[in-house]
């Protein structure tokens, strides 16, 4: 109380006043002249004497007389105050006066009446009278180190009623009150203040940081929220605003670099496309190998069901989007990446993969704060500058000479280029003369099919978010739309999303949230099949794209379905085949947070997300793929042979592919905190929980034709009779498919830990899962999920009060998890298929063996850590080890046909992953309002390896008994003993011919026949191939510098990646029947301009390795492999192992300027004028510039050769944005 | 309260909640699954003929069983008119090349491109499933009479498919060194054996047939047939006799034989028998059982010039009274006789409904053959004159019929005749063929000729080799298939190898 201050022009400065007693009236003395004199009279007294009263209805003053009477002390009140008073009752035997007066007192509060000894003196004041004076409290609250103000403080008076608020952009905070009022600011990452505010406007109050160490934050893993000091698990945290830069759209594109031991690989640029995530390498063979992303502590599900095979798989480009898709990043507040069994242990056997959990943003209390950001984003398009292909000339000569040479095409050609105007000449519709102008015309055309196919675009992304909220309810609104097209012409994604955040205290012991975010989506591509990037980078430039009257110029392409040619021109494919997809989610997330009391909360979730994809895939009838199907070209009538034929009689194709996903999750849990002991040294906090989710897809696929989508969307009507072939093809071939899959899961968990003087932590997490697959009623049912961990805080024992060692802590765990695949049980799973066609019994086929020996596969994981924080807190840190060993993988081994089946699922692998991990944040200056510079490097290496212990191995380095198959030893896909999983192999060039330079290799000799036939073909692969590298990276990190000078920022993220290896472009794509390897280009192909440094001459092998152009007689014997048809058959012919010959491998590392961002706070000064808060402009790049091998010859490393189809390559972005807050 | 109100829901409807659930899956728990099962995967499939085309012997083979084994033996030659222009040469011996040449891979194209052995792995996949069903009838105890029954029609299955696949891949039951000899891998479990397997002994196999037999004829006793596609007691009895006939145990043979005739001994009279009809069809009084496709309808492609055709050898066997020779065969529009025990003709728009396999039919007539050939080795003539003449009576007009009267090995020679005669292009020829050649009584081996002629456009044809399967050629025996010799590293052996048939 602070009661004697200011009492200058008040004219009661004192709480209370004080009037006549019984015996004495005094008039208005001030007061403490009055207990002066009072304790002065009434000095000798004993302290506390003992009162004995046995009284009933009595007034108050009668009570007063009989304690005056048993004691030395004396009553001073004022009559007015007496007159408020009922009647009194008490009883008391020999009680201390304190006491009694306490009794009395406790009958006086509803009079705001209090007893109240001063010296010998009892006094009857009023409570009421301490009727502060109405104030406001003001202040600026600025940082005690920059010394600038800072935003949202919370600033809350200390006694009831609690009166709070938030500083505004100025640090200015202005709280109604009293006088005197003593006000607890707080801010997170800031020491709390106690201030008592003078009312002076200007008066600063400086805020000290917290030390910037590891503590201090909270983090979650999506059911507790975790204090980082005391963190016992491998938990990486990062802000979103951080990482996110303009260009990113979603939120995994943005992780590249950022944290240890996490691998993104982008196998494609294309618009929409998710990249790969490995979280820790590959702990699993058969089962999904991709995290699990949790938002707002509930697992979300991709809207689409896709098999892991197909996700596992490096080349397949996800397009239709992922769990996160949805999610808008400006939405977004934190990231934490769970990595050790002991992070995700509460996830139970669906995390082996690791745990991504996103929190979205929430209100604070404090008035609305709006935020708008808009962003446009310029990505250039790819162009023939770094692609190493042939001009028109170039290749136009290149035909020359296979044309000189006699070389024989494959029996399909289409006669088009130098090949069509020979024909041409050959058959006399033109002349020499002509064919010589056409040849020259052909020379300079230089079609530039990337600026066809490709566009460069501006991308667009806008952002309106309102928060605020009062101390009881708090809010976040956000609204999203961007805009972002393609790099391939006509590719487009647009995305609306909306976010509803709800924090509301409804008393002191309940608390509500809600969120409710929903998103829709809108993909428009060119459909797959078109594969149109394919098309710029092998289409020879020699092809004109329009006629001389600006019209599309159409050219005969091979069908190998029809066997037949048909018109086609890339254009007209773009924009008749496309595949739209429309999406569209909804996800509620509820909770209710109910203190039991202060050790105990209960928690009740409720969440719900419905998403919805329509995926349309239409081809209209003038396209290419409709020709093929129709058997003849766009608008020539069908002969009745063809009408049998054909399949497609009138109009396009469309299919349209459904999925809803619908899930749910109820979750009851309760939190357990308690401290006990001297000074409360001991911490037990505890969580038991239950829950229960499901999850359900379901969705139809249909296949329509007759498609007129220019007739207003309808259908053609097609008569079966006229048109047999469709109607077979309708009635009976094309069955819609209906999918409908269901998964449950129950749910229990429970984690608890220790920690003693907050130095030592122990940790313990458990949880269990039943769900409805086939798979969990497995042989051994139960097993759940556990680990254990610790943490030592060594500063605090060894370093104690050291300046230069602040923390120095570390980390342990231990975990253990099972994995058990869907329908691998015990029983015998059938399939119910159609009824039998002639007796009608239903009929069904086994679906999947019984395999009652199979066991859980197991994973354990030891991590270990040291966080550090240096030299006051300049360098910050923390290095990690782990070593992940996956016992009794599950593998497809081999078993003799006799079984009735090829492979069979075993417990026969062990898959060992171990890594380093290294995260570093330096401050190197820090010069307060000045400039700053902070550096985080990090640094992530997985080494992973497959040891399999398959039966009968007793071959060293034999593959485990998977039936590997040269593709697969080629394409990284095949399981080897020893080898880390996505290890891929490659013939042995051995150089070219001295005679007619034709490629040759190692080990690759017909007389080695009857040796290969009596080796098993794992041994024959592993003798013509030999090992070069890895798919994946071993290590993958990234360096991000931030500087800061006054209002001026720069942030600058470089990543990099090592150990990966990539092929190069084929030389020898697939023919027109899809076999790798084809020596003759079409005319219509374009050929690599590494051919320009051919073999020539008999020599020229001592300078160069690309083959030479064979004659027709070699050139026919290359077609195919000597080892056709034979049981270990390696290859298809020498130039498919060319192509995937170690001369064709090239490092993938690369070191790329993956952000850079200049940004600029407006002034304060200027934004006052306008009546704004925080806004700033900023300047950014993404993938700006990429240092990589040189051997690439302009290939991206992203772009990995390994499938026919070429992906878009990861291109530069540049972005302006602006934001604005209100 | 409210707190605990999600787990009281969840613990409540915890069962239904997790009962296991997918679109098409389910477990294998009830009599009637089984009996799906069995339907799906136990019996050997039927295409559907839907017959639109008449070139769809290729896309139906991949679903038939042994469509090839009607072609290596005696009762069948090519039949190459020319060039045919309006198929463009097809030609329907393509598919069966290996298999009439008695190429060293019969699994060979005529171009000589390797193909694999579908046969193998696809008669492993029905003997596991029969394997699995058979053990899980005596676990589920839902419905008894029908678990026996169903348990009964696996066995029998299991028999049929071990019965074809050691005449396929092993030799003839020679009762001196059938402990010996080597069979086919035998895999009786329910589950997978992660092992190398080797070949069990002719003997082996057929214990286990004779065993599975036996308990197939107790499960079966009593049962109604629910269909043709469903094996009964005659069935099994059926197959039992010509069993024990293989094994050349004349007694048992006779005995199964008569079990058939006394309950179901009635034939078709071939009298009745209409044109343009077939006579291998469920309306037959004979018929017993059948299972799989019937690939001899296309290998005697109607119309087609470049195909098989019976060998004169088998013709001239019809004396011009004999009914069969127009019951079985037609003679199409460009000169050859045709099979027509299944009638399908496109020119005639007449394409069968049903199938009827060419290599697993069962029918009565076979077990008065099989009683005659039992009796004859058993030197009771009397018998076995009494049951070729039942057979050959429903055979011919009244008129024309004469009863016949042999003994000794004129008469064994006669009912081998009859029984070629009778049961050709069934399955039947070629097994027989190697069984004679290791009778105790009355061996019998022969030499057979294959012609091969080459077509081409603007020449006329011309043969292109004639090849000789001797007595004994290791080529009677089909080769186990490579994938299966290199995957169980040795412990499987590889018949002896068979002739280079290059040409």
């Amino acid at each position: 109380m602070h009661l004697n201050d200011n009492v200058s022009n008040k004219p009661y400065p004192f709480g209370f006043k004080f009037f006549a007693c019984r015996r004495r009236s005094l008039s208005s003395w001030p007061l403490l002249i009055v207990l002066f004199l009072l304790s002065y009279t009434a000095r000798a007294q004993d302290n506390n004497p003992l009162i004995t009263l046995s009284e009933k209805n009595v007034p108050l003053t009668t009570i007063f007389s009989k304690i005056e009477a048993q004691t030395s002390y004396q009553f001073l009140y004022e009559n007015k105050l007496l007159e408020r008073v009922k009647k009194v009752s008490i009883d008391t035997k020999n009680m201390p006066l304190v006491k009694v007066l306490e009794l009395l007192n406790m009958n006086l509060a509803k009079q705001q009446l209090g007893l109240k000894i001063i010296d010998k003196t009892i006094v009857l004041k009023q409570l009421a009278a301490i009727t502060p004076i109405p104030f406001r409290s003001t202040g600026i609250i600025i940082n005690a180190v920059t010394k600038l103000p800072i935003q949202g403080v919370t600033v809350k008076s200390k006694r009831e009623p609690y009166i709070a608020g938030a500083t505004n952009a100025e640090g200015y905070f202005d709280l109604p009150g009293f006088q005197g009022d003593t006000l607890i600011v707080s801010y997170i990452g800031f020491e709390t203040l106690e201030i008592v505010a003078s009312g002076s406007k200007t008066a600063n109050f400086s805020l000290k940081p917290m030390s910037k160490t590891l503590d201090e934050v909270v983090v979650t893993n999506g059911y507790q929220e975790l204090d980082q000091r005391t963190l016992t698990s491998a938990i990486t945290t990062l802000k979103a605003k951080d990482i996110l830069v303009p260009g990113i759209f979603t939120i995994d594109q943005a992780l590249e670099g950022r944290v240890p031991g996490l691998f993104v690989v982008n196998n494609s640029g294309e618009v929409g496309s998710a990249p790969k995530i490995r979280i820790r390498g590959t702990s699993t063979i058969l089962g999904n190998q991709d995290p699990v992303w949790v938002v707002d502590g509930v697992v979300v599900n991709s809207p689409l069901n896709i098999d892991p095979q197909t996700v596992n798989d490096l080349d397949f480009v996800n397009r239709l989007g992922n769990a996160i898709s949805g999610l808008n990043p400006a939405d977004i507040d934190e990231i934490n990446v769970l990595k050790d069994a002991s992070a995700t242990a509460l996830y139970g056997v669906r995390a082996a993969n690791g745990v991504i959990v996103i929190t979205t943003k929430k209100g604070h209390a404090g008035p609305p704060v709006i935020n708008y950001s808009i962003s446009g984003t310029f990505t250039g398009r790819p162009s023939y500058n770094n692609i190493n292909v042939m001009n028109s000339q170039q290749r136009i000569q290149y035909s020359e000479e296979l044309v000189a040479k006699g070389l024989n095409y494959p029996s399909v050609i289409n006669y088009v280029g130098y090949e069509g105007a020979l024909h041409d000449l050959y058959d006399g519709t033109t002349n020499y003369g002509q064919f010589e102008q056409q040849v020259g015309q052909m020379e300079t055309r230089n079609t530039d099919w990337f600026g066809a196919i490709t566009q460069n675009t501006l991308a667009t992304q806008n952002n309106l978010s309102i928060s605020g909220g009062s101390n009881k309810m708090r809010y976040f609104v956000s609204l999203g739309v961007s805009d972002e097209p393609g790099t391939i012409r006509g590719d487009k994604v647009k995305r609306y999303t909306s976010t509803v955040n709800l924090n509301a205290d409804i008393n002191d012991k309940l608390q509500w949230n809600m969120s409710l975010i929903s998103d829709i989506d809108q993909r428009n591509f060119v459909a797959q099949s078109v594969n149109a990037l394919n098309y710029a980078y092998n289409t020879s430039r020699a092809i004109p794209l329009y006629n001389p009257d600006g019209s599309l110029s159409y050219y005969q392409r091979y069908s190998q379905a029809d066997d037949n040619y048909f018109d086609f021109n890339i254009l007209n494919e773009i924009n008749n085949s496309r595949d739209i997809s429309n999406g569209g989610s909804i996800r509620l997330n509820t909770n209710l947070n109910y203190k039991i009391s202060n050790v105990l909360k209960a928690t009740v979730l409720f969440a719900y997300s419905y998403s919805n994809t329509t995926e349309q895939i239409s081809y209209g009838a003038n396209t290419f793929y409709a020709a093929n199907l129709r058997g003849s070209d766009y608008g020539v009538p069908l002969t009745s042979a063809e009408q049998y034929e054909t399949t497609l009689p009138v109009g396009g194709e469309l299919q349209t592919n459904l999925t809803r996903n619908n899930s749910y999750t109820v979750r009851t849990q309760f939190d357990f905190n308690k401290s006990f002991g001297n000074n409360n040294i001991n911490l037990i906090t505890a969580t038991l929980g239950g829950e229960a989710s499901s999850n359900q897809y379901t969705g139809y696929s249909t296949d329509r034709r007759g498609y007129l989508p220019d007739r207003g969307e309808t259908f053609a009507a097609i008569d079966p009779t006229k048109y047999p072939s469709y109607a077979q093809w309708a009635l009976l071939d094309d069955a819609d498919v209906i999918k409908d899959e269901l998964t449950n899961l129950l749910s229990a968990y429970f984690t608890t830990s220790y920690t003693y003087n907050s130095r030592y932590t122990l940790n313990f997490n458990t949880r269990t899962d039943f769900s409805n697959k086939f798979g969990s009623e497995s042989n051994s049912k139960f097993l759940p999920t556990w680990s254990v961990s610790g943490r030592w805080d060594m500063a605090q024992d060894l370093f104690k009060d050291s300046k230069t060692v602040n923390v120095l802590a570390f980390r342990g765990s231990y975990g253990y998890q099972g994995n058990m695949l869907d329908y691998q049980t015990p029983n015998l799973i059938i399939k119910q298929g159609d009824p039998d066609p002639i007796t009608g019994e239903n009929s069904s086929t086994i679906a999947y063996y019984p395999n009652p020996n199979l066991q859980w596969e197991k994973t354990g994981e030891i991590n270990t850590a040291i966080d550090f924080s240096f030299l006051q807190n300049k360098i910050n840190g923390s290095l990690s080890y782990f070593y992940k060993k996956t016992t009794n993988a599950f593998l497809d081994k081999a078993v003799s046909d006799i079984n009735g089946l090829d492979t069979y699922v075993v417990n026969s692998g062990q898959l060992v992953n171990q890594g380093l991990e290294v995260a570093l944040s330096f401050t190197p200056i820090n010069g307060g309002n000045g400039f700053k510079w902070r550096i985080d490097p990090q640094l992530g290496e997985v080494i992973n390896k497959l040891i399999g212990n398959a039966l009968n191995t007793n071959v060293q380095n034999q593959a485990t008994g998977n039936p590997n198959t040269f593709s697969n030893y080629l394409n990284g896909t095949a399981l080897i003993n020893g080898k880390a999983i996505n290890s891929f192999y490659s013939y042995q060039f051995a150089g070219l011919s001295h005679t007619n330079g034709m490629p040759t290799f190692k080990n690759d000799d017909p007389s080695n026949a009857a040796l290969y036939a009596s080796l098993t073909n794992d041994q024959v692969y592993q003798m013509v191939m030999q090992p070069s590298g890895n798919r994946i990276p071993t290590i993958q990190g990234g360096i991000n510098n931030y500087f800061s000078y006054k209002s001026v920022f720069l942030s600058c993220n470089l990543t990099y990646s090592l150990g990966a290896k990539v092929r190069l472009f084929a030389l020898y794509p697939d023919d027109a029947n899809g076999v790798a390897g084809n020596p003759g280009p079409l005319p219509e192909e374009n050929v690599s301009a590494e051919f320009l440094k051919r073999w020539q001459n008999p020599g020229d092998e001592t300078h160069t390795t690309i083959p030479a152009l064979l004659n027709y007689n070699d050139y026919v014997n290359t077609e195919l492999h000597w080892s056709y048809g034979q049981t270990y058959q390696y290859a298809n012919n020498i130039w498919q192992m060319y192509d995937n010959s170690d001369i064709r491998i090239v490092s993938a590392d690369y070191l790329r300027v993956s952000a850079l961002q200049i940004g600029f706070k407006i002034p304060d000064k200027i934004l006052k004028k306008w009546k704004l808060k925080d806004t700033f402009i900023s300047l950014a790049g993404t993938n700006l510039f990429t240092l990589d091998s040189r051997l690439l010859h302009g290939q991206d490393p992203s772009q990995a050769g390994f499938s026919a189809a070429t992906q878009v390559p990861i291109q530069p972005t540049y972005s302006f944005n602006l934001s604005v807050s209100l | 309260m409210l707190f605990f109100l999600p787990v009281i829901l969840l613990i409540s409807g915890c069962k239904k909640f997790l009962t296991s659930d997918s679109q098409d899956l389910q477990y294998a728990d009830t009599y009637t699954k089984l009996d799906e099962l069995l339907v799906g995967s136990g019996y050997e499939q039927h295409p559907a003929q839907d017959g639109a085309y008449d070139d769809m012997f290729s896309t139906y083979e991949t679903q038939m069983y042994f469509p090839w084994l009607n072609v290596m033996d005696d009762d069948i030659t090519e039949f190459v008119s020319g060039f045919d222009y309006n198929s463009y040469g097809r030609d329907t011996r393509e598919e069966v090349f290996g298999f009439y040449t008695w190429q060293s891979n019969p699994f060979v194209s005529s171009s000589y491109v390797p193909g694999t052995d579908d046969m193998w792995p696809k008669v492993y996949t029905a003997i596991n499933a029969v394997n699995i069903i058979a053990e899980k009838a005596t676990q589920l105890n839902d419905n008894p009479t029908q678990l026996r029954r169903i348990r009964g029609e696996a066995l029998f299955l299991r028999a049929g498919y071990y019965f074809d696949m050691v005449n396929l891949y092993a030799g003839a039951y020679n009762k001196a060194t059938a402990a010996t000899d080597m069979g086919v891998p035998l895999k009786i479990t329910d589950f997978v054996e992660d092992r190398f397997f080797s070949r069990s002994t002719i003997d082996s196999v057929y214990r286990q047939i004779v065993a599975d037999l036996a308990e197939a004829e107790t499960d079966l006793t009593g049962v109604t047939q629910k269909n043709i596609y469903h094996a009964d007691i005659n069935a099994v009895n059926l197959l039992q006799s010509r069993v024990f006939l293989y094994m050349q145990d004349w007694s048992d043979a006779s005995t199964a034989a008569d079990k058939v005739i006394a309950r179901k001994g009635t034939l078709y009279n071939l009298a009745g028998y209409q044109h343009q009809t077939s006579f291998l069809s469920s309306a037959s009084p004979e018929a017993i059982f059948t299972q799989g496709g019937n690939a001899m309808i296309y290998n005697m492609l109607e119309g087609a010039t470049v195909s098989f055709c019976p060998s004169p050898e088998l013709m001239n066997l019809y004396t011009s009274t004999d009914l069969r020779k127009n019951a079985f065969f037609e003679l199409d529009e460009v000169g050859k006789y045709r099979y027509i025990k299944v009638y399908r003709s496109v020119a005639a728009n007449i394409l069968p409904t049903e199938t009827y396999s060419d290599n697993f039919f069962l029918r009565t007539a076979e077990a008065y053959l099989n009683k005659a050939e039992a009796a004859a080795m058993m030197g009771n003539t009397v018998a076995a004159n009494q049951a070729i003449n039942t057979l050959r009576q429903a055979r011919f007009l009244a008129k024309d019929f004469q009863p016949v009267s042999y003994s000794g090995g004129q008469l064994v020679d006669f009912i081998r005749d009859e029984r070629r005669r009778e049961l050709c292009f069934e399955g039947d020829r070629w097994f027989d063929l190697k069984r004679y050649a290791v009778n105790t009584q009355y061996p019998f081996s022969e030499s057979i000729v294959h012609t091969y002629s080459k077509t081409d456009e603007n020449v006329a044809p011309y043969i292109a080799a004639t090849l000789t399967l001797a007595p004994n050629d290791p080529a009677y025996l089909i080769p186990i298939p490579a994938p299966a010799i290199t995957f169980n590293q040795g412990a499987l052996k590889q018949n002896p190898t068979r002739p280079n048939r290059q040409f």
